[in-house]
């Protein structure tokens, strides 16, 4: 069964075409990297995917559900960790943890026991009794990585989530992915760190002005020996830039 | 066992106000907030309550076939509609800061209206909204006591007054949330609060204080009486007068005014669609600055800050209000006394004390670059207070203009007021940049989170307001009454003296500064 089926979707706000007829189908398991430059339509799509956003036109499913029709029961399977993080800032972490687990239906004592799971593994205790708010940048992160992971979703989309990160921690983020994966879980990934994309993701999504201009494996995108940046920087077409006259 | 998305919401409002609570005051703060509320509920509330208990006793007395009924009722029904009205809309914006982000809850897999419920149940933690609920519950007592027999429709009464409260509250909190960011929300509402103020309250004071019901009264009246409460009231005395039942479809306008209001919350809450920000501009572009000194650079910065926030647009519609207090509610206590004109300087430039007393609020993580430049602690404070300085000029220029077309004519009156203006604006601005460095906490540009200071801001800020304050309306009604042709220039050479010390001050606060810069980043990063 398809994980995430979009087909010919479209997104206008007011005069600005967002996404424009994008149609994608990513198999359950799959880990998919969505790349694209600043603007490009990745967030909007994703905010699309999850139901934040209603598209203009063109149907969404997620695990066979219509998000349009049937967008609670999706959100249920689904987990996001957005760029903005969207978290609430005057909770500490275990308390907003709580809130998370309970807006799934999960009972307090399953919450305590995945949160403190995730605290040790993403090394977040010693933020236990802190602010969100005080958080660094950093740890936020985590947290919003903790919080969509908490009730064990099928289908995760994570929006940048290596940005702001020690290497340390980077690692672990990469290990948590690669696990799930292993587990059957569909992960969508966009990074503008293509290094992290081209070791992680098996198949690759590229959209350039809300449209999508390649879909596949590394292979399938004919790679060969050039890294993901280049293939990108082909696909997405550049000049060459970098000059500056004074230095 | 699962608990329901209406206990997570609640739970993690209260969880994220106590947090709040905790994290400006500390635990000893915490402490000594609850004895003031508790030494203020016992003080000032239970009285209220008392007493509006009482009054609900006399109408449920009036209920049984007193012939003053119909007067009472209107009079009661608008008394508690505006009670309603009123509690809803400032517990609304009060509350604002403290709604959780709606775009964060619409990720979850629950339904918008049983988010809707969960927010609305949650606005019953505000304080004012507690108080409210509380006078509400006290008169409906109060007659119910008196008439046990209309008690099902007071009961009912205290719910629709509940759901009321609650959804304004909403209401009020989403549009603030939403027309702050264009900046419309004072467009459209102080126009409307001035002419309400000047000519609505006066009036409707004189009605309800005097014997002899004018026409405007007897309108204030009727619209009690047509008021949903008063309808309720209508309802309650049913029992003494005729058949209950037959008052219920008078219920329906009550009923269709809390569906409209919650379809309305409903609609602001769940269309929120952003626009994507658009990369390339249609306008002119934008003129370069260009400056002789650093301070000029600051100052500019700071008054593009001001000009562009409503934190700072807000301080420009203090003259505006002060006007239409002096025209409105307290025409009848100052409309004769020749202070009226300086100390509606005074109060005006006081009101600018929260923005004075957080000089480096907007800037917020911005604070981090602007301590990076090249440039010494002391142009940055001085153009700060330059900005501060014209943007507060600008407001005496528009008061004076707004109290010339009201009437207040007298020339020497006006000078005094300009003087002691710039006299208060001097001492708060002086206090208030020791304030910013110690107790910096950030702001938002474009709406009103994080606008409640630290509890220590607002206890200086009340000493400077009352004692400062106090001093300088002192000295200049005292020379006002003797020397008035010569009070303005006085005060003004006051005012040169403060300048004169305030720049002394500033160097002081430029080494405090100095040595607080990492504290101030730290501060002003993190979220309000």
């Amino acid at each position: 069964m398809a994980a995430l089926v979009l087909e010919h979707v479209t997104k206008r706000f007011g005069e600005k075409v967002a996404v424009d007829d994008l149609s994608l189908r990513i198999e359950e398991g799959d880990f998919v990297g969505l790349l694209g430059r600043n603007g490009a339509g990745k967030s909007t799509t994703i905010k699309m995917a999850t139901g934040l956003v209603p598209a203009t036109s063109g149907r969404i499913e997620v695990l066979g559900l219509d998000i349009a029709t049937k967008g609670l029961e999706a959100r249920r399977l689904m987990g996001v960790m957005p760029e903005d993080m969207a978290l609430l800032e005057l909770l500490t972490g275990p308390q907003y943890l709580r809130f998370v687990g309970r807006m799934y239906g999960l009972d307090d004592s399953t919450i305590d026991a995945r949160a403190a799971e995730l605290f040790d593994t993403l090394d977040l205790e010693p933020g236990a009794r802190t602010l969100v708010a005080d958080y660094s940048f950093g740890m936020k992160k985590k947290l919003a990585l903790c919080s969509a992971l908490i009730h064990g979703p099928k289908l995760v989309f994570l929006d940048e989530p290596f940005e702001g990160i020690d290497a340390v921690t980077n690692r672990t983020i990469k290990d948590i992915l690669l696990s799930l994966q292993k587990k059957g879980v569909t992960l969508v990934l966009t990074s503008h760190i293509l290094e992290v994309v081209e070791r992680l993701c098996p198949r690759i999504a590229i959209i350039d002005d809300g449209r999508l201009k390649a879909f596949g494996t590394h292979d399938e995108l004919g790679r060969g020996e050039r890294t993901l940046e280049s293939l990108f920087v082909d696909l997405v077409g550049t000049e060459q830039k970098g000059n500056l006259s004074w230095l | 066992m699962a608990v329901s998305p209406l206990r997570a919401v609640v739970a993690a409002h209260l969880q994220g106000s106590a947090n709040r609570l905790r994290r400006q005051l500390g635990a000893l703060g915490v402490v000594a907030t609850a004895l003031v509320l508790v030494v203020g509920f016992s003080l000032f509330v239970m009285p209220f309550v008392a007493g509006l208990s009482f009054m609900g006793y006399l109408l449920g007395d009036a209920l049984q076939g007193d012939g003053q009924f119909e007067r009472n009722r209107g009079a009661l029904g608008l008394f508690l509609s505006s009670l309603t009205i009123i509690g809803g809309v400032f517990a609304g914006i009060g509350g604002a800061s403290r709604q959780l982000p709606w775009e964060a809850l619409q990720a979850y897999p629950v339904s918008p209206r049983a988010l809707f419920a969960a927010e609305l149940v949650a606005g019953a933690s505000e304080f004012l909204t507690v108080v409210e609920l509380v006078a509400l519950a006290g008169v409906c007592a109060g007659i119910a006591a008196a008439s046990p027999a209309s008690t099902a429709f007071l009961a009912l009464a205290f719910v629709l007054g509940t759901v009321l409260t609650l959804a304004l509250q909403l209401l009020v909190a989403s549009v603030a949330q939403r027309l702050t960011k264009q900046a419309r929300l004072l467009v459209v509402l102080l126009p409307v609060m001035a002419v309400f103020l000047s000519l609505g309250s006066p009036a409707v004071m004189k009605v309800l204080t005097s014997r002899q019901t004018t026409s405007v009264g007897q309108a204030a009246l009727a619209a009690g009486r047509l008021s949903p409460m008063g309808q309720l009231l209508e309802a309650a005395q049913a029992p003494y007068g005729g058949v209950a039942w037959r008052e219920v479809p008078q219920l329906l306008v009550p009923a269709l005014l809390l569906t409209v209001l919650s379809v309305v919350v409903a609609y602001l809450l769940v269309s929120r669609e952003k626009p994507l920000p658009t990369a390339t501009g249609t306008g002119p572009a934008k003129r370069l600055w260009s400056f002789d000194a650093p301070w000029a650079g600051i100052a500019r910065l700071q008054w593009e800050t001001l000009t562009t926030s409503l934190p700072g647009r807000m301080m420009m519609a203090m003259p505006l209000l002060t006007v239409v207090l002096i025209r409105g509610p307290l025409a009848t206590l100052v409309s004769r006394g020749s202070w009226v004109v300086p100390a509606a300087f005074l109060y005006a430039g006081l009101s600018s004390t929260n923005m004075l007393f957080n000089q480096f609020g907007l800037d917020r993580h911005g604070v981090k670059a602007l301590l990076l430049l090249p440039i010494d602690e002391l142009a940055v404070l001085t153009g700060k207070q330059v900005a501060f300085a014209a943007w507060q000029a600008v407001q005496a220029t528009f008061l004076v203009v707004l109290l010339v077309l009201s009437g207040h004519h007298d020339a020497w009156a006006l000078l005094l007021g300009v003087s002691l203006g710039a006299c208060s604006f001097l001492v708060v601005s002086m206090v208030g940049q020791f304030m910013s460095i110690w107790q910096p906490h950030p702001l938002t540009k474009n709406g009103m989170r994080g606008a409640r200071p630290p509890l220590v801001v607002v206890l200086v800020t009340m000493a400077t307001v009352f004692g400062g304050g106090g001093v300088l309306m002192l000295t200049a009604s005292t020379l006002f009454s003797r020397v008035p042709e010569w009070s303005g220039l006085v005060m003004g050479l006051v005012a040169a003296a403060l300048a004169l010390v305030s720049r002394a001050v500033t160097r002081f606060n430029a080494g405090f500064l100095q040595a607080s810069r990492e504290r101030l980043v730290e501060s002003l990063g993190a979220t309000a």
